[in-house]
């Protein structure tokens, strides 16, 4: 997938992965990963990001000894979720748009 | 790799950031690897899953935000420069710090006057200069809360500290040295025998501008002021009187810190007393110290 829109469509694939409980960067990966290619290094700035948006909080749990971050969703996480499925029908009809072009000439 | 090592890379990879930004990213790599392991790979396989270490850092340099990243503040550069100049000039103060002699005979009747021949000073700018760059230095970083920096700089007090007592004791040997200096050869040539004539003879009849001024080095002109000379006069005797005879001319020539000298003793007769003179010479036969009894 183009970087540029794979860029923009992460954020909102982690935020959904979020929506249904709290989780950590390995199990973000695991989740996203099965419908968009997302590797460790990319994970990490996005959900730096949402965090600097205030989209995502943190907090860190002891697990197995060692200390585990788990990331939350915020209501302005939710927000821009909700916000972006609003642009779904005009994504859907730019999308069929493109594939109705005359890709082949 | 093992993740110790993956981690210690990346770390230096990532050198770029902010000390804080980059210690996020280092804990993350730490969980997810981790996470791996759990999930059953080996430390190995879970360390190459993530990748060439360029590529991350690659990567994570493209999307960084600018305010994560090491800022270079001009008075850091400027306090960075400044070191380096201090550390420079400390170095050519070092080198160039003048041989210092010191010439000092026990007698039953004490020294009279003593004269240092070379400089001995302190290069008291220096302090002056260290000291204000290290606390601009110190209040810059407490303002910017940059923990970093600042054991830097204790470091950085810690080794002028070091520095500062080590010259000293150097300067402790050295004048040690000069209590065990060798004695080359003996040194009686025509020349330092005239020279030291005319030296005592000047000093008989008080003409200690002609001393200053024609035959001696310039750091002993600041103490070869006439009352001063006076005084050390009146304190072997109230008053000499006329010279009458030099006795004969003993020279040793001495060499410290690869500066030659050359000591002369000698007796002069005056009417009411009798003076013996040490008088040290460089090797131009400039008077590098003069001691009376």
């Amino acid at each position: 997938m183009d970087v540029q829109l794979r860029k923009g469509l992460l954020e909102y694939c982690v935020l959904t992965a979020l929506s249904f409980k709290d989780s950590y960067g390995y199990q973000i990966i695991k989740d996203v990963s099965e419908y968009i290619d997302i590797s460790e290094s990319t994970l990490y700035p996005i959900l730096r990001r949402l965090e600097s948006d205030d989209k995502v909080s943190s907090y860190n749990t002891e697990f197995n000894n060692r200390i585990r971050k788990y990331y939350s969703i915020t209501p302005k996480g939710r927000e821009a979720l909700a916000g972006f499925l609003e642009d779904k029908d005009k994504l859907i009809k730019v999308l069929e748009f493109v594939a109705g072009g005359d890709i082949y000439g | 790799m093992d993740k110790r090592i993956f981690l210690k890379k990346l770390d230096k990879g990532l050198k770029k950031l902010l000390p804080e930004e980059r210690a996020r990213y280092i804990s993350y790599y730490d969980e997810i690897i981790m996470d791996l392991v759990e999930g059953g790979l080996s430390e190995q396989e879970a360390v190459a899953k993530q990748g060439d270490i360029s590529h991350i850092v690659l990567d994570v340099m493209s999307q960084i935000e600018p305010e994560n990243m090491e800022k270079k503040n001009p008075l850091e550069i400027l306090l960075f420069v400044l070191g380096c100049l201090i550390a420079a000039i400390c170095v050519v103060v070092l080198i160039a710090l003048p041989d210092v002699i010191t010439f000092s005979m026990m007698n039953e009747g004490g020294a009279v006057s003593v004269f240092i021949a070379g400089k001995v000073f302190e290069p008291v700018w220096l302090y002056i200069l260290t000291v204000t760059v290290l606390l601009v230095g110190i209040i810059v970083f407490v303002v910017r809360k940059r923990k970093g920096f600042m054991i830097a700089l204790v470091v950085a007090f810690i080794i002028c500290v070091i520095t500062f007592v080590a010259v000293r004791l150097i300067d402790d040997s050295k004048s040690s040295e000069a209590n065990t200096t060798e004695v080359m050869e003996v040194y009686a040539s025509k020349e330092v025998e005239e020279r030291t004539i005319l030296i005592i003879e000047l000093i008989s009849c008080n003409d200690f501008s002609t001393i200053r001024e024609e035959y001696s080095l310039p750091e002993l002109r600041e103490v070869l002021k006439d009352d001063y000379m006076l005084q050390s006069k009146a304190m072997v005797n109230e008053d000499w009187g006329e010279l009458v005879s030099i006795g004969t001319v003993y020279s040793v020539e001495v060499t410290q810190n690869n500066t030659n000298y050359i000591v002369v003793q000698v007796i002069a007769t005056y009417d009411n007393v009798s003076v013996a003179y040490t008088i040290t010479f460089d090797e131009n036969l400039m008077l590098a110290g003069i001691y009376m009894m």
